[in-house]
């Protein structure tokens, strides 16, 4: 039997996932290939779960999707961020800035400078210093300049990126259709043959994509089973501010969970997440009457790519937004696929190295979350004891054993999160190795005192001069507004 | 409790290149670096090709390349050029570089393989500014400007590695590391936890140290010998097991590239250095006598033979692990995959790094060594795999050697990622190894393995866009290759020749 060339696609689903796959699908895919974007109505969003913060690596996504800085910023509440601060985490507090690269002085890592030293990196990250500042600038093109190392992200609200998108207008090969799913119906193999709508229309496609949320409406369907870890509930509001915040969100540690602070345009969005055996705590900590409230599990689907369906986001795996993990997830979800679209209609190839990639992915993106809870000083209480029990990872076992026995850092393949990442994380949460690099002893130690000085008097000073971040972010949609204008 | 003396056992490429590795590491640390090395026992002088990684060796130690070059009697090299692997007849240059440059974020050979699905016939290393400027005995150094088509290559040496050690033996004892000239005769282990304490040389010489690094070779004499450390075998994948290697005069032109030409029980490799030409015929015994081999390599050399032909004798595979106890094995000692991609000297450029990041303490402790094997295990098994490919990625039926490559279930990892490409142009990605998908792509497609599809992404292209890129990369390549000197013209140039008198 020959193959079926794969002529038409179905993304099925709703809200951020759901646009953005439609959005790269539409703007990659050859036009001969029919798109027909279901949005599915009367669908709880759970997209206050991928969190608001972009690493630097969205720049780059969204060009994909034909979204620009200006276009982004430009997009409701969007703002820049130089990372997270985390407050009170296992008794430690620090900024997790995007910082790329760090200096490598006679061929040695520059952490082991420190360790040897004993010192904070925080003072050598200028990210860090104009987060904590309050102050943000563009980095300059001469990498001379300490400042071409801060490296920047965003804080998003997810319906903003969702209209941007959802406004850029749709080809001709994309049809959009609102509705309610009424039933599925399998062929061979347990293949999706067509979905009928509550409307009564039946509509079939050659690949069925799920952007239904964790409920995963399709992917459940074709028999992808979930894996549940934990059960938490979050309560979400953006609260209206004057003044725009510095460009950093602020995560901190509670006996019930913990709750994050990320400054946007216009509002501050709090999230906090915990258990439902402690909502009064959580209630009070969050000092609002939710406009959102949600029950939810992380965990992940047995096979995000199962028969002729494929879960994007959520519909594949529900991390919580401790960190930029879950919208990193559906970016690398969408790459992935864009990647992998099919050829035929039998996806065997397509299919295995999407689960592949998936499985890879989803653990060693995790990793990087999973470190943030391995530390003694967290609180105690039904939140941080399930989390505790969980098993570690042996890969996370590795890379923290390396760290602590002599600050050597364990990387795999295309992990998401860099060394410096790394680095930084394992400063901040008061990690410290037993032992540093050779070499450290065998240099001048006035000469290494002299350059530890020059750099961070020179990140101290740029930082002096850097506007505030309001001012930058008004200073920048003037200008882009003027620009347009013209 | 730092590590006050290390021992290297055995000099040769491996133990000159860790020698030279560590001593730079460890300049003013007060740490004795001791090599024993005896002119009783010759040196394999693993691969007298190499991979681009050299170069980042050769630079950290501080290494002018044009002194280097000229010392070495080193030619550069582009890649790898192979001929009747896929079928007799059949010949491709594996380059250190790109095939083009990527068009709207798509690597360039999936719309190759788009054009080459729609009757086109121009080969993929037509696209590839190595692969052109190599074919045409070219060479430069690679452009900084990451926009031009220059810039989308690397490259390494051929040399000779005999010269290489005594090359790097000069710059190691210039920096504090001690030759002593012996033979082991005694190995001397703690009774309680069985580290190695000393050597003991033929002359009552004994040599104690904290940390012994293990470049004996093929015997180990440090890690299998005295530890009983264990090896995997992994013959059933490649099993050729013998090699003959012999110099030859030039003839003609010295080319930047190493040549492997398959023979019906295994392959003989060309390598052209400045003053010869090295050659050698890898081999399986099972299918062919030791003198057979040697004939049909003596048959087929270019020039007057310069050498005696001087026969190995090895099993492919790495040892169980690479660091046991107070030994770690660099080179032969630690493992050998045939020299098919140049892949020794890289091999021993890796443990060397991971040594320097992984340096012990006389406590010894456990998570250096388990990184330290952990690393390296993951390096050597990458490399297998896409050494086997080689071999299976074959048409050929024309031995029996041939036709058991044909019929051997290799690694289910290998045969996932040859169905990907061939299903639809797919490569199955890692970040970390010699290999990556560009390397692939030139073998597949090379040995005839081509896609039955393409990547649909290209279609977002018109057929007409796609024939205009490629045509301007075409013309672009041709345009910078003409602009490329010659290649012994280049090594002249920047003072490399051994005929020169800069």
């Amino acid at each position: 039997m020959v193959d079926k060339p794969i002529n038409s696609i179905l993304v099925c689903g709703h809200g951020l996932a759901g646009q953005m796959t439609l959005t790269a699908l539409s703007h990659n895919l050859p036009d001969n290939i029919q798109i027909i974007y279901l949005n599915l109505k009367d669908t709880q969003s759970f997209d206050q779960l991928y969190g608001s913060s972009l690493r630097p690596t969205a720049y780059n996504f969204h060009l994909k999707l034909g979204v620009t800085e200006p276009n982004l910023l430009q997009a409701g509440k969007t703002c820049f961020s130089y990372g997270t601060g985390y407050k009170n985490w296992g008794g430690k507090s620090w900024i997790q800035s995007f910082h790329l690269p760090f200096p490598i002085w006679d061929k040695t890592p520059f952490h082991h400078y420190l360790m040897q030293r004993n010192e904070r990196l925080e003072p050598y990250l200028i990210s860090a210093l104009a987060a904590k500042t309050g102050v943000f600038a563009h980095p300059p093109r001469d990498a001379k300049s300490p400042l071409s190392n801060a490296e920047y992200g965003y804080h998003i609200c997810p319906d903003d990126m969702t209209n941007l998108l959802a406004h850029k207008g749709v080809p001709s090969n994309v049809a959009i259709i609102n509705g309610t799913l009424k039933h599925i119906t399998h062929g061979k193999g347990n293949k999706i043959t067509s979905i009928a709508l509550e409307s009564g229309q039946i509509i079939s496609a050659d690949l069925y994509i799920d952007c239904s949320g964790p409920e995963a409406k399709l992917l459940s369907a074709v028999g992808s089973t979930t894996q549940s870890l934990q059960s938490h509930s979050a309560f979400m509001n953006n609260i209206p501010i004057d003044k725009l915040g510095p460009p950093m969100s602020i995560v901190e540690a509670y006996s019930f969970g913990w709750q994050s602070n990320t400054p946007l345009n216009g509002s501050v969005n709090r999230l906090t997440v915990f258990n439902s055996g402690s909502e009064s705590d959580a209630h009070m900590s969050h000092g609002y009457d939710p406009d959102i409230h949600l029950s939810f599990s992380t965990g992940r689907r047995q096979r995000a790519w199962a028969e002729n369906c494929v879960g994007i986001g959520q519909a594949a795996t529900v991390q919580t937004p401790l960190t930029a993990v879950p919208l990193m997830l559906l970016h690398r979800d969408i790459d992935r696929l864009l990647e992998l679209i099919p050829i035929t209609d039998d996806m065997d190839i397509e299919r295995r190295e999407y689960n592949q990639r998936f499985d890879d992915d989803c653990e060693n993106m995790c990793l990087f979350q999973d470190a943030l809870f391995a530390s003694d000083g967290l609180p105690t209480g039904s939140f941080w004891d399930e989390i505790r029990n969980k098993p570690k990872n042996p890969k996370l076992t590795r890379k923290l054993t390396q760290f602590e026995s002599r600050g050597y850092l364990v990387s795999y393949d295309f992990e998401g999160f860099n060394q410096e990442d790394w680095t930084i994380l394992h400063f901040g949460m008061g990690r410290r190795s037993k032992r540093y690099d050779l070499k450290i002893d065998q240099v001048d130690q006035v000469n290494t005192l002299k350059r530890l000085t020059s750099l961070r008097t020179a990140c101290e000073t740029i930082v002096k001069k850097m506007p505030p971040h309001d001012n930058y972010i008004s200073n920048y949609l003037n200008y882009l507004e003027k620009r347009n204008g013209s | 409790m730092k590590i006050e003396k290390i021992c290297i056992v055995g000099g040769g490429t491996a133990g000159w290149m860790t020698a030279a590795g560590l001593a730079h590491r460890l300049q003013n640390s007060n740490i004795k670096i001791d090599l024993i090395e005896s002119n009783q026992i010759g040196t394999v002088g693993v691969g007298e090709a190499t991979l681009p990684h050299i170069r980042f060796f050769n630079n950290t130690l501080g290494i002018n390349e044009a002194s280097f070059m000229k010392e070495t009697k080193a030619t550069f090299k582009m890649g790898i050029e192979f001929c009747d692997w896929g079928k007799l007849g059949d010949r491709y240059i594996h380059p250190f570089g790109d095939f083009g440059m990527p068009i709207n974020g798509i690597e360039f050979y999936h719309y190759w393989n788009k054009l080459r699905l729609s009757g086109d016939t121009s080969h993929l290393g037509e696209y590839s500014y190595p692969v052109v400027a190599a074919q045409l005995g070219k060479f430069r150094r690679p452009d900084t400007d990451s926009s031009k088509i220059e810039s989308t290559f690397g490259y390494a040496y051929q040399f000779d590695a005999g010269l290489y050690a005594k090359f790097l033996r000069r710059h190691a004892e210039k920096i504090g590391v001690l030759r002593t000239e012996g033979k082991v005769i005694h190995i001397n282990c703690n009774n309680e936890n069985g580290f190695i304490e000393s050597v003991k040389l033929e002359n009552e010489t004994v040599i104690s140290a904290d940390l012994f690094i293990d470049c004996s070779g093929f015997r180990g004499l440090l890690i299998e010998q005295a530890l009983k450390t264990g090896y995997d075998d992994w013959s059933k994948w490649l099993p050729c097991n013998r090699a003959i290697a012999v110099a030859c005069e030039t003839r003609g032109k010295s080319l930047p590239y190493t040549r492997a030409t398959a023979r019906k029980s295994g392959w003989q490799w060309r390598i052209p250095l400045q003053h010869r030409t090295g050659n050698g015929h890898v081999y399986w015994n099972e299918f062919i006598s030791d003198d057979e081999a040697a004939h049909q390599l003596t048959n087929t050399l270019e020039g007057p033979a310069l050498t005696e032909p001087k026969q190995l004798y090895f099993k492919t595979g790495k040892r169980r692990v690479m660091w046991n106890k107070n030994v770690v094995a660099i080179g032969l000692s630690a493992g050998f995959l045939e020299p098919l991609e140049s892949t020794s000297i890289y091999l021993i450029q890796e443990g060397i790094t991971a040594l320097i990041e992984l340096f012990p303490d006389k406590t010894f402790p456990k998570s250096d060594m388990v990184e330290y094997n952990q690393r390296m295990d993951l390096h050597y098994e990458r490399v297998r795999d896409f050494l086997l490919l080689h071999y299976v990625a074959t048409q050929r039926d024309d031995s029996e050697m041939w036709n058991h490559f044909r019929n051997l279930k290799f690694p289910e990892s290998l045969q996932d990622r040859i169905d990907s490409w061939l299903g639809r142009g797919y490569i199955a990605r890692y970040e970390f190894g010699a290999f990556l998908p560009p390397s692939w792509v030139a073998v597949m497609n090379g040995q005839n393995l081509n896609p039955k599809a393409y990547d649909l992404r290209v279609n977002s292209s018109s057929s007409l866009e796609i024939t205009q890129k490629v045509k301007s990369l075409s013309a672009s390549i041709n345009h910078a290759v003409q602009n490329t000197p010659d290649h012994q013209s280049f090594i002249e140039l920047i003072g490399a020749s051994i005929n020169g008198t800069t």
